[in-house]
């Protein structure tokens, strides 16, 4: 019994911080209806940055949050300026190729520079897991863990109660209409890329202790990213943030009681099944996955 | 920048659509450059350059393979790699275990992946855009893990190794030049496929089916049939295209074979070349394949990876810059050096070039 209580919790804490990594995902598919195919190497990118910084200064990741969050940032900006700016009005398969170039791009530039090593931070305390009765749990989860809840908070009240998120649920709803109301969509564009650029860079941080980082650590988290996007309805955030936990669940148990490396294989099948049955996600919008949104 | 989405002209369609009946002229360069190609590698004939051959047509005819369902139908598939796996390890199975020639297993190969090609379509038919896209490579990774963790079939994360025994058999080979001559069969009768395709009913069918799927299923079109038909065949001929790099390398292993680089790679080369031509698959392979090699092969000394980095902003400069790709700037070049030969027909000047 412990046991099941035992993954459930670390599987729930698990996938809150996948659901960071996807919100930024999810809120840049919503707003520009683009899939960024490069989202694993911003990823990565943050997990390096963040490791340069704790093995040069010796600062914990969640101090060096403050620096790599606006650095993700003014690099979100850069690549949409760039890259997805000059794709956005040509077919929307521009920008995926686009986007899939500067994933290789970055993911070959990482190994160039990094080489392939494993790169990992000291664990907190010594890396002694906390316990509580029954259950232990390891520091870096459970900070994950309140930092993912944290942000995923803020966000949605920033949603809910700020010009700049209401334009944002406006212009998920409907991109013509929200132009019409007067909201700047190509100004929000760009905000929303860079914001959720941002978050890969707390996504980065809060990873970094759990994960080592190599060049091709993105392609990984990625994928589930994917998943856990789809699985609450793209441009959802809450959905996001419940796909995401369901993803840590299915996780932490298939490779338990399956095999860990089937675990993967799990996720992916829960992914074509809610394709099949639920195309929208959890939460998503209604006939979305029908028309591709952005037909 | 958002009042040119209009809905009619975005969508998941191809960057480009020179689709549609071809000229001559454009015939003729091709197969200008393909000659010039291959005559380069029989002068040269060193066994790097003939390497560098095979790998491009190689890769041409599997470009043009996904181009079928990628650049035909519109349906953009980044799970090819599972085909392209289970061509691969089909044929090689069955010639490890119960001696099966490749020339017949790779018809097994092409059977399976083809149903199983059919399966996805059928699956995921309801599906647009990103959300397709996704899940075909979602449903790579299965096969991928799949066949990583199925030891006592596909040897695991070993691989499997098929002995470097010459046999025509066996279809392993001491010269390359069987091979080059296998290879270019296999782009060849790709080539003449997609010709073929482009030039039937069928064709068009795919063609109305990408570009407005309600208007094609109001004159009868059945889209969803039209649909997995175009993945099964290009399912299926990526498979023959995953045997022949089995017995080329005579090594197998679910992280290189299955891998979504893979799927990205044969989606970039149609993309670079042209999506949705006959021509752009093989153009794409034609720069990139040689281009990644010779650059592996100049940096490879300073530093791993450098050549992919070069490669991935080439990508990003030709797909920003010139969105129909190489065979879309090629043919706009001839249409303006003999406007009669390359002008596309009226009903398809609505979604050429002018919008994307």
């Amino acid at each position: 019994m412990s046991t099941i209580v035992q993954l459930l919790v670390s599987g729930i804490m698990l996938g809150g911080i996948y659901a960071v990594m996807s919100i930024g995902l999810t809120l840049i598919f919503g707003v520009l209806k683009i899939v960024n195919f490069a989202h694993g190497e911003f990823l990565m990118l943050a997990m390096y940055v963040a490791w340069a910084i704790v093995s040069s200064t010796g600062i914990t990741t969640y101090t060096a949050m403050a620096v790599v969050t606006p650095l993700l940032f003014g690099f979100g900006l850069l690549v949409y300026l760039l890259i997805v700016r000059p794709g956005i009005e040509k077919p929307h398969l521009v920008v995926v190729f686009a986007t899939m170039g500067l994933s290789i791009a970055m993911q070959n530039l990482a190994l160039v520079a990094m080489t392939a090593d494993l790169r990992d931070v000291p664990p907190l305390f010594g890396g002694a897991p906390i316990k509580f009765g029954p259950l232990y749990l390891r520091v870096e989860l459970l900070l994950g863990f309140l930092i993912s809840i944290a942000i995923t908070l803020a966000l949605t009240l920033f949603m809910k109660h700020t010009y700049i998120g209401k334009a944002i649920r406006a212009t998920v709803q409907d991109r013509d209409a929200a132009m019409l109301m007067g909201i700047n969509v190509p100004r929000l564009f760009l905000l929303t890329f860079a914001g959720g650029s941002a978050l890969v860079g707390i996504a980065g941080c809060i990873m970094l202790p759990l994960y080592s980082t190599f060049p091709t650590v993105g392609l990984n988290f990625v994928l589930i990213a994917y998943v856990v996007v789809v699985l609450g309805g793209m441009g959802s955030m809450e959905g996001a943030f419940l796909g995401g936990i369901c993803i840590g669940i299915v996780q932490s148990l298939s490779g338990y009681y399956v095999a860990p490396a089937y675990g993967q294989m799990f996720y992916f099948l829960v992914f074509l099944l809610v394709m099949v049955f639920r195309p929208n996600g959890l939460l998503g919008q209604r006939g979305a996955a029908m028309v591709g949104i952005n037909e | 920048m958002v009042e040119g989405r209009s809905p009619a002209s975005v969508g998941i369609q191809a960057i480009s659509f020179s689709a549609a009946p071809r000229r001559g002229a454009l015939s003729i360069i091709e197969m200008v450059v393909l000659a010039s190609c291959i005559v380069v590698a029989v002068v040269v004939s060193n066994r790097y350059a003939v390497d560098i051959m095979i790998r491009t047509f190689l890769w041409a005819g599997l470009a043009l393979a996904w181009n079928i369902a990628g650049g035909y139908a519109g349906l953009i598939s980044f799970g090819h790699a599972a085909f392209f796996g289970i061509g691969a390890y089909t044929s090689t199975i069955l010639l490890l275990n119960y001696g099966v020639p490749p020339w017949f297993g790779m018809f097994a190969g092409t059977l399976i992946a083809g149903c199983a090609g059919a399966l996805l379509t059928m699956v995921c038919a309801r599906l647009r855009g990103p959300f397709f896209i996704l899940s075909t490579l979602a449903a790579g990774e299965v096969v991928r893990i799949a066949a990583l963790n199925w030891r006592t079939l596909t040897g695991g994360p070993e691989g499997l190794e098929i002995p470097p025994v010459p046999s025509v058999v066996d279809m392993v080979f001491k010269s390359q030049w069987p091979y080059a001559t296998i290879v270019i069969a296999y782009m060849l009768a790709m080539f003449a496929l997609s010709v073929w395709i482009e030039q039937t009913r069928y064709g068009y069918y795919l063609f109305a089916t990408r570009d407005d799927e309600d208007g094609a299923s109001a004159i009868g079109i059945n889209p969803r049939h039209t649909r997995t038909a175009a993945m099964a065949v290009s399912a299926a001929t990526t498979a023959i295209g995953g045997t022949l790099f089995a017995q080329y390398f005579l090594y197998l292993d679910p992280t290189h074979v299955i891998s979504p680089d893979i799927s990205f790679q044969f989606a970039l080369i149609c993309a670079v070349g042209g999506l949705g031509t006959a021509s752009g698959p093989v153009f794409g392979a034609l720069i990139i394949v040689p281009l990644s090699e010779l650059l592996r092969g100049l940096l490879s000394q300073s530093t791993s990876g450098l050549h992919l980095v070069i490669y991935g902003i080439i990508v990003i400069i030709v797909i920003l810059y010139f969105p129909s790709g190489i065979s879309g700037a090629i043919s706009r070049a001839a249409s303006r050096l003999s406007p009669r030969a390359g002008l596309p027909p009226v009903s398809n000047l609505k979604n050429s070039d002018a919008e994307s």
